[in-house]
């Protein structure tokens, strides 16, 4: 039977409701949408959260947007026999003697008989995929009911990080939705054995390739001629997935950990032959008694597998075993203090602080090890700590301690604005710009989780001007609705413009200073001609002629337009330090 | 392009006024205190980052030892028809063949053997001990390129003294002296000219006004950058001698590079990176994943040189990455993670040439662990060794806190 959950101490933190539902739908959702913090504060904050953290298998908000994009449901096979770059799908064309042999894919008429014959077959672009993948993740980071799993999903893959450059796209969308998505709220063993058997992170980090050195015993049939071990799989596993850089391993363990992987391979997919031989060699080796395991693309091979006795961390792994060895370095690490640790911090960074009490951590961290990783139990402690809480004011001048990730700042401001993103190309290159274009961070670290690391002048320079251009309707493919931060009712000056719209896109937080600090701006007396101008943009570079002692001249004030003013004012306020703040 | 002097003395001051509504404080603070001109020859440290570590002996390569074949069956180059022989002892690879003319002309010197005395295999360690320059010391958050801008010894009148053309500012340049971070100038400087110049001094105006935070400074100093650049005329940039850039994150790094140095906005420090070096798998001989890592370095570093002819006194060039690798190579035809790796260092000034550093033994006895190339050159000496005479600072412990050792004669004097 489950325990009541205990009552969550905000009010102690001295946050009223509507502020405790803002700081959580912050912090546990991609921000507040309109009208959102004050309807979870009238519903409770502990129920929201309750909701949050056992959402079911579907969402049906976020689904519905996503029903088009029918790759999101299909196998690691059929996205990588189907999804084909350029290069290699003109190769394929030519072989069927669709396309004559000698001509390369820019040229526009094989273009255009390529193209033909990659819609008689349904073959797709590898490009299509990376475009589509990312709508799929920000519609779901926008629209998702179910927030706290695409902020968990992101948490995680991050934690696990697979760069999807390249073909490596390819094992994307199941390694986020099998791997990753479906544990979130589950097991961290689970979480971590489903990454370790993914071809994403098996071809990432090179273990595919692995296998046991000439000369070495294996678990089945003959040493490999030639070959030996991989250690990047190993050394990230216990550095970055589990224990952490200070985790207390040697080289030692690293290589032993890589020789217990060896075998833990993929079959290839991108070429017929080439896995209509493995399989065969896989058949024959099952036929023979040999304990092959397939699932998927991953499979062991026991003609790889270094079958020696190891030594990690201390325990011993006896010889003559397959791939028990893999899944036995799984049970100890996912089981090890240090891992308990390194998890706890990693979660209190992205929910707490930057840099957590330590207090914390090891609350967080003795709950991950009572519960054997129960990842779910983890969060609940989480939010019923008083430090979460906390940090709804704990920044500088009682603002709250974090500052969002370009990808945050991206999904809080459709939210805050009600902006639907139809098509992700117009946030893509902002996203590039400020250092996290998703899916793609190169290092097994992914993305850094400290804002030292993305807030600096160009990065908010990025942050301001999209705020502004998004308000304004200006960023391709997404169109946002004000009037539903105002009910409809456009107000009815420029100072009730400002008050109206800090209010509605930073509920729960005391306005005063943000509104104090922008009045200078929307009461400029040149400010509503020079928004006037940039908007038409007709006479962008004209200079504006300044008095001798360098003051403008006094200009005739336009009439007050609601509408330019409402994109400015919301724009203004995206851009401004709170709205950079979660 | 107007240059900034220029620019300063001709009344371009008021015409960027006019433009955003109010004259940006370093700039007023630049026009009176500065004495014209003085940013016009004033030295240039670019760095670049090779992030993954570079593997140093498939870089330059031991023309003549017997160990190298035996370990590196399928990475060793053929010494006579692949290498590019330097001097008799040492071959580059044929993608850095660039780097062999600045070998030859005697402006490029090679460090061999550089690494952290802290030997750790984590590329997350490696690298914050070579930015912070203070090896085992994790809890250091400042960067030595950051502390060598603070020994510049004379006020930052502008925002580009330090620059990093990254999305996120790295380590190497976090602290206490104003550093900025640039992804892309051309957005930069251009960045949405109606709204951004309606709004600019405002907004500056309301980040100055969030006491105390990390958000205050980056906002000013972000602001104050882009009304520069606006004038600057960036997106104009063609580069001189037909330099042609890679058109790859490092090769529109090092562009941008050279349009700061050449728009005289008093850039000192640059900081640029090149990723993609963690080569454990299928690394690649004369062609592969390691063949095009190193083009891209050897055709951007060239390329920045060639587009910068004029100011080459001027500027030094230091390459840098966290450690090197296995000696030999691993099962999957790649390398894993080593010690000692190589490193280049450009200019006229340089003491070219020249493969500074220890001998290299690769006899498995010699090697650290067994596995490893040893480290022989501390990397904070080849640092110091360049840092120190090229932009005149005292490279003691201040730049280097803790280190007592003896910077690289690297550099004539």
């Amino acid at each position: 039977m489950r325990r009541a959950p205990a009552p969550l101490p905000y009010a102690e933190a001295g946050l009223p409701d509507e502020a405790a539902a803002a700081h959580a739908l912050n912090r546990l959702a991609f921000g507040p949408r309109p009208g959102e913090a004050a309807e979870v504060a009238r519903r409770g904050v502990g129920a929201w959260i309750d909701e949050q953290l056992t959402p079911p298998a579907s969402d049906p908000d976020s689904d519905p947007r996503l029903a088009d994009l029918d790759q999101l449901g299909w196998t690691t096979e059929e996205i990588t026999s189907r999804y084909l770059t350029p290069a290699f799908a003109l190769r394929q064309a030519v072989a069927e003697g669709a396309v004559p042999d000698g001509f390369g894919p820019r040229d526009p008429e094989i273009r255009d008989r390529l193209q033909g014959w990659m819609e008689r077959n349904d073959i797709r672009s590898v490009a299509d995929l990376r475009r589509d993948l990312l709508r799929a993740k920000l519609t779901r980071a926008v629209h998702a009911r179910a927030q706290l799993r695409e902020v968990l999903t992101d948490f995680w893959y991050n934690h696990f990080n697979v760069d999807g450059r390249g073909g490596q796209i390819l094992y994307v969308p199941t390694y986020e939705r099998d791997a990753i998505r479906a544990h979130v709220f589950g097991r961290f063993r689970e979480l971590l054995g489903a990454t370790a058997r993914h071809p994403a992170m098996l071809t990432y980090l090179d273990n595919w390739q692995s296998r046991a050195p000439s000369g070495t015993a294996v678990t089945f049939g003959r040493p490999p001629g030639r070959g030996g071990i991989n250690e990047n799989y190993g050394r990230e596993l216990l550095e970055l997935h589990t224990l952490g850089v200070d985790g207390g391993y040697s080289q030692d363990d690293v290589i032993a950990t890589a020789r217990a992987f060896t075998g833990w391979s993929v079959v290839p997919n991108r070429n017929e032959a080439s896995t209509e031989r493995v399989e065969a060699g896989l058949d024959r080796l099952a036929s023979r008694g040999a304990p092959v395991v397939r699932d998927g693309l991953f499979v062991f091979r026991p003609n790889w597998h270094d079958a020696e006795p190891k030594t990690v961390l201390g325990r011993s792994l006896p010889g003559g075993r397959g791939i028990e060895d893999g899944e036995d370095v799984l049970d100890l690490l996912a089981a090890h203090e240090a891992t308990a640790r390194h998890v706890a911090r990693k979660l209190a960074i992205r929910f707490v602080d930057d840099d957590p009490d330590e207090g914390l951590v090891g609350r967080l961290a003795a709950v991950f090890r009572r519960t054997d990783g129960d990842l779910t139990a983890v969060l609940r402690a989480l939010v019923e700590d008083r430090a979460f809480w906390d940090a709804a004011r704990s920044g500088p001048d009682g603002a709250p301690s974090k500052v969002k990730t370009p990808f945050e700042f991206v999904a809080s401001a459709a939210r805050a604005t009600a902006t639907p993103i139809e098509d992700v190309r117009g946030v893509l290159g902002p996203l590039r710009d400020m250092g996290e274009p998703p899916y793609h961070a190169e290092p097994p670290t992914g993305f850094p989780d400290h804002a030292a690391a993305w807030v600096n002048a160009g990065l908010l320079l990025t942050r301001m001007n999209l705020g502004l251009r998004l308000a304004d309707g200006r960023v391709r493919g997404a169109r946002p609705d004000l009037a539903v931060l105002t009910a409809g009712r456009e107000p009815e000056s420029i100072d009730a413009a400002l008050q109206t719209y800090v209010g509605a896109l930073l509920p729960g937080r005391d306005p005063t200073p943000t509104v104090t600090l922008l009045q200078p701006i929307v009461r400029e007396p040149a400010f509503a001609r020079r928004v006037a101008e940039a908007a038409t943009q007709a006479e962008a570079e004209t200079p504006v002629a300044l008095d001798d002692d360098g003051v403008f001249g006094e200009t005739p004030e336009p009439p007050f337009d609601p509408d330019d003013t409402a994109a400015f004012v919301v724009g203004v306020v995206l851009g401004s330090p709170a709205f950079q703040r979660q | 392009m107007t240059s900034r002097r220029a620019f300063l003395s001709s009344g371009g001051l008021a015409l960027l006024a006019a433009g955003v509504g109010g004259v940006p404080s370093f700039l007023t603070r630049a026009a009176s205190a500065t004495p014209s001109g003085s940013f016009r020859r004033r030295k240039v440290l670019v760095t670049v980052f090779q992030r993954g570590a570079m593997d140093g002996l498939a870089a330059v390569q031991p023309l003549s030892d017997p160990m190298l074949a035996r370990l590196r069956p399928t990475l060793a180059l053929d010494a006579r028809r692949q290498l590019v022989d330097l001097d008799g002892r040492f071959g580059l690879h044929p993608s850095l063949r660039p780097f062999g003319d600045y070998f030859r002309e005697g402006t490029l010197g090679i460090v061999h053997g550089v690494g952290s005395p802290v030997a750790t295999r984590s590329h997350f360690d490696a690298q914050d001990f070579m930015e912070t320059g203070r090896p085992g010391d994790k809890r250091a958050d400042s960067g030595w390129l950051n502390r060598a801008t603070g020994l510049l010894g004379h006020e930052p009148s502008t925002p580009f003294q330090a620059v990093a053309l990254t999305p996120a500012l790295p380590l190497s340049l976090r602290g206490e002296a104003p550093a900025l971070a640039i992804a892309n100038l051309e957005d930069f400087g251009v960045m949405a000219p109606g709204a951004m110049a309606a709004t600019g001094e405002s907004l500056e105006a309301l980040y100055a006004q969030t006491a105390g935070d990390l958000l205050s400074s980056a906002g000013r100093e972000g602001l104050e950058a882009a009304n520069v650049l606006d004038q600057a005329r960036l997106d104009q940039y063609r580069p001189e001698n037909g330099a042609d850039y890679p058109r790859s994150e490092l090769g529109e790094s090092l562009r941008q590079i050279a349009q700061l140095i050449k728009a005289d906005v008093g850039l000192q420090v640059a900081f640029a990176e090149a990723g993609g070096w963690d080569t454990h798998a299928r690394q690649g001989a004369a062609d592969g994943s390691f063949a095009r890592r190193a083009a891209d370095l050897a055709q951007s570093v060239a390329a920045f040189w060639t587009d910068l002819e004029r100011y080459q006194d001027d500027v030094v060039v230091l390459t840098m990455t966290e450690f090197g690798r296995t000696v030999a190579e691993n099962g999957t035809g790649g390398t894993d993670h080593g010690r000692a790796s190589a490193m280049f260092v450009l200019g006229n000034a340089v003491r070219g040439g020249e493969v500074h550093g220890a001998p290299l033994v690769l006899d498995p006895d010699a090697l650290e662990d067994g596995r490893d190339l040893p480290v022989t050159t501390d990397f904070r000496a080849l640092f110091a060794g360049v840092a120190g005479p090229h932009l005149g600072i005292a490279t003691g412990d201040g730049l280097f806190p803790g280190w007592a050792g003896r910077p690289l004669d690297v550099l004539r004097s």
